[in-house]
């Protein structure tokens, strides 16, 4: 159990209380994770995706999976759970693979800090506080007055959100129909003649 | 050869990474060697090659055919766009988007075509000395461009269930509708314009320039990144370039193309990096990589209570460009712009809150529709390039996000009109729009905060800007490098200023007219 959740004015003080260091970090992760993002390389979007999970630490892996779990409680919607589709396997062959080894150690660093700091405000690593107080610890960073706060977190829901959006079963519950050529029988028009004088 | 050239019926012939044997070095030689294939580089490719030149295509990007596009945006970011699709500026808060392929952004853009406003190009007159580039003088160019890439008024069913929502709000408040005008033959409404056009009804530089510079014997290299522009006492004399596994980055050959006319057409953030590569090649100004701007957008979204369902149609259908021009300081200037979306992009734009509120709002994505505010941004970014690492440095300007609220304003307005009964703002945690009495209000409270607003641009522009003084620009009036004879450049680096409008045409006329000075330049 952690303790109630705070109200955002404490958990603002916190963020803002971050040393100065803390946020130049902050900073270059958000700007790391997006610009080093090969956003879902060849096939990663599809179901032939690793099995295994290659760019990821157990305790990565656990910051990741816990954030799906936050970003998408998809328990009483009619959207597909999380967990019944490749999204963790997506973002780490879709996006962890394909960065250079200088900007993947800056987002594992970025990672690490999101699971670490919400014991600041929260008592607990992010992992292992409630629904409740994980989502208030999204939200905090999201509307927080400092932008590298808000630019880790987004940077972190835009990895997640594109890689379950990214995968075509999640489609069908909000009515998208995907690709169309072949489904509507669409002809190859080909290349145009060569202009006249 | 140039009465009897054919152009294949279908795809291209492009000599690719898995073409070329590993550990080789390619030496060639050509006329002209065109670094880029997408909108300046192919029309060039091509005039150069239909003036009998043996020209030599060099694209970084690999080569998807028709067959290949897949319809999936996340896959067509990862394997068509620069940085697969993870392209920023260095606050990581606008996602600069360009295609990097054979054919370039032309593949992936959404066919959008305006000629460059007159006010422009007066401006580029009498602030940059560009005398020459005159409405009389761009006119046949526009003309020949729009002719042979079929650029037309969207046809009346060339719509979209969400634009037409849209067209009632404009209706109603008596605002001025545009209808766009796309370089599409025979739409087939798919509406995967930003994934390239499967069926080939988009008329990029995959099936025109590109086949049509092949029949005149043009080469095209995909794979394949210049690294170094090289010169012989001053002047251009080549390319020495790099061939890359696409697949896994890695470095399969060495390429040099030893050509007495070099183009440069990779684009306003490659051409730059391309020329500091080169020891600061063509840089006595200084300005080369510096005034890059990017027409940042915001889209609102707006929830509907019907399905609406706007994913099929014509990408782009209706526009509002009544504040398009800047005011009498040059400064401000917005256009909005209906679009499609589809669940990867609508999934990451909006966070109206973690878990529960994101989840519902997701469920009603059927229901949304989204209108764009494009701002004409000052010229304020770099692009800069160290030890290995590219930097684009640019900030949304005050005064071009109070040209964007400006913006969202009308674009608001115009939604609640069409029916909508809320509309979210984008933002780290996005805000809701309940009614249309509290738009003013609520978009007064927006303050221009890095990190904020998910901005998306799909406009780079200058970085070598073009004029008539050495001292302060990279590029003369005829599109050849002030410090590097020989040495030209055809992409949108070249624009001296943001235009406000989708620059794509802008591009074919400029690399139209600077192909024809580079044949009257070299004759024979």
């Amino acid at each position: 159990m952690t303790d109630p959740t705070p109200d955002h004015s404490v958990v603002e003080a916190h963020i803002r209380g971050l040393k100065r260091r803390d946020f130049l970090r902050l900073s270059a992760v958000a700007a790391g994770l997006v610009a080093g993002s090969a956003l879902l390389r060849p096939g990663a979007a599809l179901a032939q995706v690793p099995e295994g999970i290659a760019h990821m630490t157990e305790g990565e892996y656990a910051v990741w999976h816990r954030l799906m779990q936050v970003l998408l409680p998809t328990e009483g919607s009619t959207l597909v759970p999380p967990q019944d589709l490749p999204v963790m396997q997506t973002v780490d062959a879709g996006f962890l693979a394909g960065m250079p080894p200088h900007v993947l150690a800056v987002v594992k660093g970025g990672v690490a800090y999101f699971n670490d700091a919400a014991e600041g405000p929260f008592g607990a690593k992010f992992v292992d506080l409630s629904d409740a107080d994980a989502t208030a610890w999204c939200d905090a960073l999201a509307s927080s007055d400092e932008a590298p706060a808000r630019g880790l977190f987004s940077a972190l829901k835009f990895l997640v959100v594109t890689a379950y959006w990214a995968i075509p079963p999640a489609w069908g519950p909000i009515g998208f129909d995907g690709p169309v050529t072949e489904a509507w029988g669409l002809e190859y028009q080909g290349n145009a003649p060569l202009p006249q004088a | 050869m140039t009465e009897h050239a054919q152009v294949a019926a279908r795809g291209l012939t492009v000599t690719q990474a898995a073409d070329v044997t590993p550990g080789s070095t390619l030496d060639l030689t050509a006329d002209a060697v065109v670094v880029g294939s997408g909108a300046g580089g192919a029309i060039a490719a091509y005039e150069l090659a239909k003036a009998g030149k043996k020209v030599i295509v060099l694209e970084a990007g690999r080569y998807v055919s028709a067959e290949q596009l897949t319809e999936m945006h996340a896959v067509t970011l990862g394997t068509m766009y620069a940085d697969h699709g993870g392209q920023f500026n260095a606050q990581g808060d606008i996602n600069i988007l360009q295609g990097a392929c054979v054919g370039g952004s032309t593949v992936v853009n959404a066919a959008l075509c305006f000629r460059t406003p007159d006010y422009y190009l007066q401006r580029w007159g009498e602030e940059f000395g560009l005398t020459n580039l005159t409405t009389e003088v761009l006119t046949p160019y526009f003309e020949t461009v729009e002719k042979n890439l079929w650029i037309k008024e969207n046809a009346p069913h060339e719509t979209s269930n969400g634009a037409e929502l849209i067209k009632t709000g404009m209706d109603k408040l008596g605002v001025p509708q545009g209808i766009a005008k796309r370089n599409v033959k025979d739409c087939a409404l798919t509406g995967f314009c930003f994934a390239g056009c499967k069926p080939e009804r988009k008329q990029s530089m995959l099936v025109t320039y590109l086949p049509w510079a092949q029949a005149y014997g043009a080469e095209i290299h995909a794979d394949t990144r210049a690294v170094e522009v090289l010169t012989e006492g001053g002047v251009a004399s080549g390319i020495r370039a790099e061939v890359v596994n696409p697949d896994t980055g890695e470095k399969v050959a060495d390429m040099t193309v030893m050509a007495p006319i070099v183009v440069l057409a990779a684009g306003p953030v490659q051409t730059p990096i391309l020329l500091k590569r080169s020891g600061d090649l063509a840089n006595s100004s200084g300005q080369v990589g510096r005034n890059f701007a990017c027409h940042p957008t915001i889209s609102l979204t707006a929830e509907f209570e019907e399905d609406v369902d706007d994913f099929h149609g014509a990408t782009h259908s209706l526009y509002m460009d009544r504040d398009i021009l800047p005011d009498e300081n040059g400064v401000g200037g917005y256009i909005l712009l209906n679009a499609l979306e589809q669940p990867v992009f609508a999934g990451s734009s909006q966070n109206p809150g973690t878990g529960k509120p994101y989840v519902q709002f997701m469920e009603k994505y059927r229901n949304t529709v989204r209108l764009i505010t494009l701002v004409h941004d000052k010229n304020n970014g770099t692009v800069d390039w160290q030890d290995g690492i590219k930097t684009i440095t640019y900030d949304v300007d005050d005064e071009d996000f109070e040209a964007m609220k400006v913006g969202l304003k009308t674009n608001a307005h115009i939604l609640f009109a069409s029916g909508a009964k809320s509309v979210h703002i984008p933002a780290a945690l996005s805000r809701v729009i309940e009614s249309d009495d509290q738009v003013d209000a609520m978009i007064d409270t927006l303050k221009n905060e890095k990190s904020q607003y998910p901005y998306v641009s799909f406009h780079p522009q200058g970085t070598c800007r073009m004029g008539a003084d050495p001292a302060s620009t990279v590029v003369g009036p005829k599109g050849e490098t002030h410090d590097v004879q020989n040495l030209y450049v055809v992409d949108g680096s070249l624009l001296p200023t943001s235009i406000g409008y989708n620059p794509s045409e802008t591009i074919y006329a400029l690399a139209n007219y600077i192909a024809d000075q580079i044949n009257a330049a070299h004759p024979g």
